[in-house]
């Protein structure tokens, strides 16, 4: 569905923009806070020839750490699944790595990018996974990689699925932001994620591309003095920040 | 593309401070909720306002409560978020006072030498979260000391620019600054505020671009006949300040 155009107003917002935009990012200091998503998406994501699509709209700051977009992975009880690290100091660093693990106990297959990722660039990322099979386009265009062989079952982890970091309480990674996660239950193509970065201008991936079933673009969510409640704007899988302060959800950073 | 973070500074005296305990006057939906897009400095960070997180010594001391409770206005208006730097003290002059904490660029760690920490810190915390920034305005509502004192009211003018000045390139460019004439309240002994206030015209007169001076016209006093009620602050903001900061949005 492509329902874009001048003064079309987005149904969850109310507001009328030029293109549907989502206003507000998480900052993620690299040292202390993430969101805690609980086991959202973990049916679809986790277990035997599973197929989906994620998109993250990230900047990552200026460093040499790893910053973790979304990961099941928590190394304490060998409960690793997949992890997600879109600006990984590995294989020169600024590189997109993608780990996969079918024991829960190491990294049993993984996907490492050729090109590098920008510092302080905003960035869409559409990884895809198709029992085994991974595909990335980065701002609408593929993003080549080397692959080990990636297993075509996920381990069923008991972590939760975390925003922003790999592992709670063992985060120490990249400062960066992210401005919305997206995730579908379907293969998305180049096509879909050329259309959501549409010639540099972001869309909503739940406006352009069906069968999303999980999207957290952050507008809505709500500050209890404590955390935030992190919307899922299209399923139910609501999450918790954790270590964060009032002013991290940051509504002047985005990409748009 | 990421907008630039516009950042202002509220400083001045107690009506800036607030009058103590003027929390519990705030009106809703201002009162006791997170205003998310109307972050405050605290120090080491910006957080987002709550009249109910009080006693900061930046922000609520004595639980008092000015015209920042109301910035969240800007924000919305900006559908952005804004970001405030808010230093007051009663009592505080422009002119160097040997005796008492005052605004004066030549005392040491003093008013101004805070103000600039703070403007420090916010530049810092910015460029580490790789926010582009501009000092969008001063709010600065002070003089009344001065206009009690006519060795301090002669100096005004010289005192202000001196300020006005120094704070620019501190920041490293022209800000706005917004101001009001010092008013007699019901309390009286402000017998040289038309001097400071002439100081204060001739100030703006020479750029009427950056500098901006209204009237307070404050007709409803607290018990203590020298602040304002928050319902007055609430109207000189919606009157007098928010129109011209909108101004140069």
């Amino acid at each position: 569905m492509y329902g874009y155009g001048l003064g079309y107003t987005n149904r969850r917002s109310g507001k009328t923009n030029a293109f549907t935009k989502s206003d507000c990012s998480y900052y993620f200091d690299g040292s202390n806070n993430y969101l805690d998503m609980g086991k959202a998406a973990q049916s679809l994501l986790l277990g035997s020839n599973k197929q989906w699509s994620i998109r993250i709209l990230f900047r990552p700051l200026t460093g040499s750490k790893n910053c973790f977009g979304l990961s099941i992975w928590n190394t304490t009880g060998q409960q690793r699944a997949v992890s997600l690290n879109l600006d990984s100091n590995t294989g020169g660093g600024n590189k997109l790595f993608l780990g996969f693990s079918s024991s829960g106990s190491s990294v049993d297959g993984n996907f490492t990018s050729t090109g590098t990722i920008n510092d302080n660039d905003w960035n869409d990322v559409v990884i895809t996974y198709n029992a085994g099979l991974v595909n990335v386009y980065l701002n609408g265009v593929s993003f080549a990689g080397t692959s080990t062989t990636i297993p075509s079952t996920i381990f069923s982890s008991s972590a939760n699925t975390l925003i922003g970091a790999v592992n709670a309480g063992n985060n120490v990674n990249e400062a960066s932001y992210i401005n919305m996660v997206s995730i579908a239950n379907e293969i998305w193509t180049v096509t879909d994620a050329a259309n959501m970065w549409n010639n540099g201008t972001p869309r909503l991936a739940s406006e352009v591309a069906s069968d999303v079933v999980n999207e957290w673009y952050f507008d809505t969510d709500t500050f209890d003095g404590t955390n935030f409640t992190v919307i899922d704007t299209v399923g139910s899988d609501n999450g918790t920040s954790s270590g964060m302060i009032s002013s991290d959800k940051d509504c002047n950073e985005n990409p748009y | 593309m990421s907008y630039p973070n516009r950042i202002y500074i509220l400083a001045g005296q107690s009506w800036m401070k607030g009058q103590s305990n003027g929390v519990n006057d705030i009106p809703a939906p201002y009162k006791d909720v997170y205003q998310l897009n109307s972050r405050i400095w605290t120090g080491s960070n910006f957080v987002a306002i709550n009249s109910s997180l009080n006693n900061n010594q930046y922000i609520y001391q004595d639980n008092g409560a000015s015209m920042e409770m109301f910035m969240t206005d800007i924000a919305t208006s900006l559908n952005n978020d804004i970001y405030i730097l808010k230093l007051a003290k009663g009592g505080a002059g422009l002119a160097l006072d040997i005796a008492e904490e005052d605004w004066n660029v030549g005392s040491t760690e003093e008013l101004y030498d805070t103000l600039v920490t703070m403007i420090s810190g916010a530049k810092t915390w910015m460029t580490d979260r790789g926010k582009s920034y501009v000092f969008k305005g001063i709010v600065w509502w002070q003089g009344e000391e001065d206009s009690i004192w006519e060795t301090k009211a002669d100096d005004y003018g010289t005192n202000l620019g001196g300020f006005y000045n120094n704070l620019c390139l501190e920041i490293g460019y022209t800000v706005p600054i917004y101001q009001y004439n010092v008013q007699e309240p019901p309390s009286g002994n402000r017998d040289y505020r038309a001097t400071v206030n002439d100081f204060k015209a001739s100030f703006t007169a020479a750029d009427t671009e950056n500098r901006k001076l209204f009237d307070a016209d404050v007709t409803s006093w607290n018990p203590d006949n020298i602040h304002p009620t928050l319902a007055e602050y609430k109207r000189m903001f919606d009157e007098k300040v928010k129109p011209l900061i909108i101004a140069d949005l």
